[in-house]
């Protein structure tokens, strides 16, 4: 076989702790073009039509890695059980994308025992069995949890100065820079500094605290609340509208679920008061995230799902009941490639307006 | 005490053999809900969600019909209906969404084949309705007899269409789909002149594709089995089936290896009848045509 190219599907920014994994190992990565109308195009063209959006557009950005030249691609699923149809996409895209007649070899990350299969054989002959390797995985694997919780630190970072900021559109020319520096720096000492200079670098914007803000939380499925592309950057137009937004979904949050760490652990327990079975994906923990938030004084929540969701479009029933409970405005966002726009931002300004509207009148009585 | 008995989903078109044979033994007082019309309908459009598929919505409808009618209804929460396979998510939680949607008193039978057995979930159903034990074991095992039985006819049912020199046609698809009227518009009546064979008659296939859904993997087994034995696949589906996209395609490139002729129908609450009339009728036509063909 010749040289491996390592790819990998995009999800917001994980192609920044993907890429400095396989480097630190000594691999050659090739990064497809962040998603984006072709990378739609392509996945949509070659999917099946009732599948949900994150099937499409993984889809889509495998082809366009394979197209560049790669020939190792690696993808989330391919247990022998699973809930929903996550597990199932792997092997449905393996088989889509052998026959379009690229040759290629796919590794599947699924149950640990798979994991461990993958870290311990198919990564070290991939990487020519160097005999320090080992050493090299350790460190590998410290840089990947430094660099997820700089990215996530950076993100969060960015949702708090982009409300109060004076100058509009300076925090994201700092987050930008910030990721790219997070992206460069490739030794775990440089990665100590960077936390520092992310800190410092973010004080420097000008902030007007004393502007009136609403508070609202954002969950659901968790392809659709990180990728930037497909939910037309929600955060940023919440922004905009002067709305702090409360995102407890972030890379690290999905890595610690994995291992049964987290908040994701009290959000499933909240979840199992109002149903007793899990039937797969985020489905408890957006339940659950309604009670956890409550107390914290949310004004609204906002709920995105791939459109034909199996375990989101299950459960709208008893969200839609809690948020009557609880006298909380909830509101859902289906995504699928024909999202538009001006059809996001309108229901977006309706929505907070009449949280306003609702917070006003509360003060007068 | 009475029960409703919704007449929709697996709980009818699989077990409900099983479940009302079980009540009759138990002398417990039980009705039915109508057949699916235009009224049940409309009533489950206006109080179910969208994006789910139209078997899923009409339960609301069937349960907003059994109201005032009965004291409780029956709605099953299944979860597995093989071993090593889990249903589709949507149907783990319908107990809950049917009480809280319909505000009514919600019987539950957990049906969950990869833990324990079909005989614990009857029997803990039993004790729930405050049944003597030993009759509960007794009416159970009247009732898995004759659903027993009727699986048996199926396959001799297809032993006697085999042989017959009529066009033999498999039809794939949900055993909720196919036996309602009303949302598979009559299918069944439409193909009256053909062999039609059903998912419950085929035997076990070995080679499958990786799938951990009962449902599915048993529309596959059929596939799989009846494709060289028939001389077209009719594939129905409802609209939005999360788990049937991504199935139906191994069907779509195995009915291409084998070069089969194969057509899918499929089906929402919007669907007419002129549609499933001219497509079932060019496919029978097409089928026809290749066998004179063949034979000249």
């Amino acid at each position: 076989m010749q040289s491996p190219i390592v790819s990998f599907p995009h999800m917001g920014e994980s192609w920044i702790i993907m890429k400095a994994f396989f480097e630190t190992l000594g691999l050659k990565v090739l990064v497809p073009p962040y998603n984006n109308e072709k990378t739609m195009k392509e996945g949509v063209i070659n999917s099946p039509e009732c599948v949900c959006i994150p099937y499409k557009i993984t889809l889509g950005s495998m082809i366009e890695a394979l197209k560049m030249g790669a020939n190792c691609l690696f993808m989330i699923g391919g247990q022998r059980t699973g809930l929903c149809r996550l597990p199932q996409y792997v092997v449905n895209q393996e088989k889509t994308l052998r026959e379009m007649g690229f040759e290629f070899e796919i590794y599947k990350v699924g149950d640990p025992l798979m994991i461990q299969r993958l870290l311990t054989k198919d990564l070290k002959e991939l990487s020519g069995n160097p005999k320090d390797y080992y050493k090299k995985l350790i460190k590998a694997l410290r840089i990947v949890w430094i660099k997820t919780e700089l990215v996530d630190l950076t993100n969060q970072l960015s949702r708090f100065y982009r409300v109060y900021e004076t100058n509009k559109g300076k925090t994201n020319k700092v987050r930008e820079e910030m990721l790219k520096m997070v992206d460069d720096s490739k030794e775990i000492k440089e990665l100590k500094k960077a936390r520092k200079t992310i800190d410092e670098s973010f004080k420097d914007i000008d902030i007007d605290k004393k502007r009136e803000v609403v508070r609202i939380l954002i969950g659901g499925e968790f392809y659709s609340v990180l990728d930037s592309f497909i939910n037309c950057d929600i955060e940023r137009r919440l922004a905009e509208l002067n709305v702090l937004v409360e995102n407890p979904t972030s890379f690290s949050y999905l890595i610690k679920a994995k291992m049964g760490l987290g908040i994701r652990k009290k959000l499933v327990r909240l979840g199992l008061k109002y149903v007793p079975v899990t039937s797969g994906g985020e489905d408890l923990p957006t339940i659950g995230r309604i009670e956890y938030f409550r107390k914290k004084g949310i004004d609204g929540y906002i709920i995105l799902f791939p459109m034909g969701c199996l375990p989101e479009t299950a459960i709208i029933p008893i969200l839609d009941h809690l948020g009557k409970k609880f006298d909380l405005p909830i509101i859902h966002f289906s995504i699928d490639e024909n999202l538009s726009e001006t059809y996001l931002q309108t229901r977006l300004e309706a929505f907070i307006n009449t949280i306003k509207r609702r917070k006003w009148k509360k003060n007068i009585i | 005490m009475r029960i409703g008995l919704p007449k929709i989903l697996l709980q009818y078109y699989k077990y409900g053999i099983l479940c009302e044979t079980f009540l009759k033994e138990l002398k417990i007082d039980y009705i039915y809900s109508d057949c699916t019309n235009k009224k049940i309908v409309e009533d489950s459009l206006k109080v179910a969600q969208d994006e789910i598929c139209i078997p899923v919505k009409l339960i609301y409808g069937h349960s907003l019909n059994l109201k005032g009618k009965c004291d409780k209804i029956l709605v099953s929460r299944m979860i597995s209906l093989k071993p090593n396979t889990i249903t589709c998510p949507r149907l783990r939680i319908l107990p809950e969404l049917v009480s809280i949607q319909t505000e009514m008193e919600v019987l539950k039978l957990n049906i969950n084949i990869q833990k324990y057995p079909l005989f614990f979930s009857f029997f803990t159903f039993g004790l729930k309705l405050r049944k003597n034990p030993i009759s509960v074991v007794l009416a159970y095992y009247k009732a898995f007899k004759k659903y027993n039985k009727e699986i048996q006819e199926l396959k001799e049912k297809r032993e006697r269409f085999l042989k017959e020199e009529k066009i033999k046609i498999a039809l794939i698809g949900h055993s909720y789909l196919i036996y309602d009227k009303f949302i598979s518009l009559d299918i069944l009546g439409r193909l009256k002149d053909v062999n039609v064979f059903v998912s419950e008659m085929a035997d076990e296939v070995k080679e499958l594709p990786a799938t951990y859904w009962s449902e599915e993997r048993e529309l596959l087994n059929a596939a799989y089995y009846f494709i060289d034995k028939v001389d077209g696949i009719l594939l129905l589906t409802s609209f939005l089936c999360g788990t049937g996209s991504l199935i139906n395609e191994f069907i779509f490139s195995r009915a291409k290896e084998c070069k089969v002729p194969i057509m899918q129908l499929i089906v929402d609450e919007n669907t007419t009848e002129t549609m499933v009339d001219t497509r079932i009728q060019a496919f029978l036509n097409m089928i026809w045509r290749k066998k004179i063909c063949r034979v000249q």
